[in-house]
């Protein structure tokens, strides 16, 4: 049965450059790919840089900071190549424990002639900097304590301007597992997270609805709903050597996000969001337990 | 002092050394792992098993190793045929490397 989490705000992508935080995926949401026209209320710059920190409630109240860097490159009218770094430093009953975490290497393109459509497309791989087996004095942490999920992911997706409608479809999928995470329930000193022992993760669909608003020239809102299905049942390997389900992983997550956008100058903006899950999976052994996300980031492009 | 219901000695696997003796007890109804006058070299991500073979395919994670020298204890799990599970192996599971192994006799 899903648990039902109260009912917070409509997240929301600023303009068209989403870079949304806050939803509990695995970190596509948080991807650039619409160039349309809609909302568009700068100029769109040949290169684009942002620096963003975001703040996150986790499990048994671990606190999740995380720290991204993104460069885009337009390439041409209808490409764009993004590249995302991320870190995080987690903090909770464990201690505390920091690394890097995945490059987010995407394309995306607008068929048709350029700008002018209403549909763009994305594709991109997620590559792991750490093999998700972080520890702190030996002790082999939970998922919620790691940096990156560990696995090779594919990326597909695809937006949608449908009259003031902002759409977002897209599919995460691991290619490559290379999660080495380590931690036995059984074993830890500390209980109330799940084994995720040389853990699998399967993949996700994700559905993003948006509205987007603008107020003058500065600002922008977009709250946003964000359904993200986990199309399996994840897996770990047990004390006993045998790799077993873990029940309930599979199923819906909603989330609520809020981004604001404030256009300071033609190629400079500020970028705020605050996110949380409405219903999340009975059982989420990946970490991705976020109960509230707030971030902030800074663009610039030249 | 326990009596011990089986004991090996370890073997090192090709570029790692290891010493000491892996001893099975029964305490209390509960079999337990001792691992005396150990001693191995550092690695990353190692483990205690009990396989019925080595290198691993079928085995019983006991948990990560406590530390790389120095006698130290482990529960192991009711229900385990030790007839089967012949072996203590000290396995790296991140990099799936054997450092070396018991056989218990």
């Amino acid at each position: 049965m899903k648990k039902i989490i109260m009912i917070g705000l409509l997240g929301l992508l600023s303009q068209h450059e989403t870079n949304a935080q806050g939803c509990s995926d695995a970190g596509f949401c948080t991807l650039p790919y619409r160039h349309t026209k809609a909302g568009q209320g700068e100029e769109l710059k040949k290169n684009g840089f942002t620096v963003e920190s975001s703040y996150n409630i986790g499990e048994e109240q671990t606190t999740v900071i995380g720290l991204a860097i993104q460069y885009n490159r337009r390439i041409g009218r209808a490409l764009s190549w993004s590249n995302k770094l991320t870190a995080a430093n987690m903090n909770g009953s464990f201690g505390n424990a920091f690394n890097a975490g995945d490059l987010y290497s995407t394309i995306s393109f607008v068929p048709g002639k350029g700008r002018t459509t209403n549909i763009s497309l994305l594709a991109g791989v997620k590559i792991p900097f750490t093999r998700s087996n972080n520890k702190i004095n030996e002790v082999s942490l939970p998922m919620v304590f790691q940096s990156s999920l560990g696995s090779y992911d594919l990326i597909a997706g695809a937006s949608f301007l449908l009259s003031k409608w902002d759409i977002n479809a897209a599919v995460q999928v691991p290619l490559i597992n290379d999660n080495k995470n380590s931690f036995l329930s059984a074993y830890s000193p500390i209980p109330g997270f799940l084994s995720t022992n040389l853990f699998e993760r399967k993949a996700d669909a994700l559905l993003r609805i948006g509205y987007p608003l603008t107020a003058g020239n500065k600002w922008t809102f977009n709250p946003n709903l964000l359904g993200i299905y986990h199309l399996g049942k994840d897996s770990y390997e047990n004390v006993m050597g045998k790799r077993e389900t873990i029940t309930g992983s599979d199923g819906f997550t909603l989330n609520a996000n809020l981004q604001v956008k404030y256009l300071m100058a033609n190629h400079r903006s500020l970028q705020f969001s605050v996110a949380t899950p409405l219903v999340v999976r009975d059982s989420r052994p990946d970490g991705l337990t976020r109960s509230l996300v707030i971030s902030a980031g800074y663009n610039f492009g030249w | 002092m326990p009596a011990f219901l089986y004991r090996g000695v370890f073997t090192a696997a090709p570029g790692i050394s290891i010493s000491g003796q892996a001893k099975i007890s029964l305490d209390s109804g509960r079999h337990l792992l001792l691992l005396d006058s150990f001693s191995v070299s550092s690695g990353p991500d190692l483990k205690v098993y009990l396989a019925k073979e080595y290198p691993p395919a079928n085995y019983i994670n006991l948990g990560a190793l406590q530390r790389n020298s120095g006698t130290q204890l482990y529960p192991i799990p009711a229900g385990v045929d030790f007839t089967a599970y012949r072996y203590v192996l000290i396995h790296c599971q991140q990099y799936n490397h054997l450092f070396g192994y018991a056989t218990l006799q």
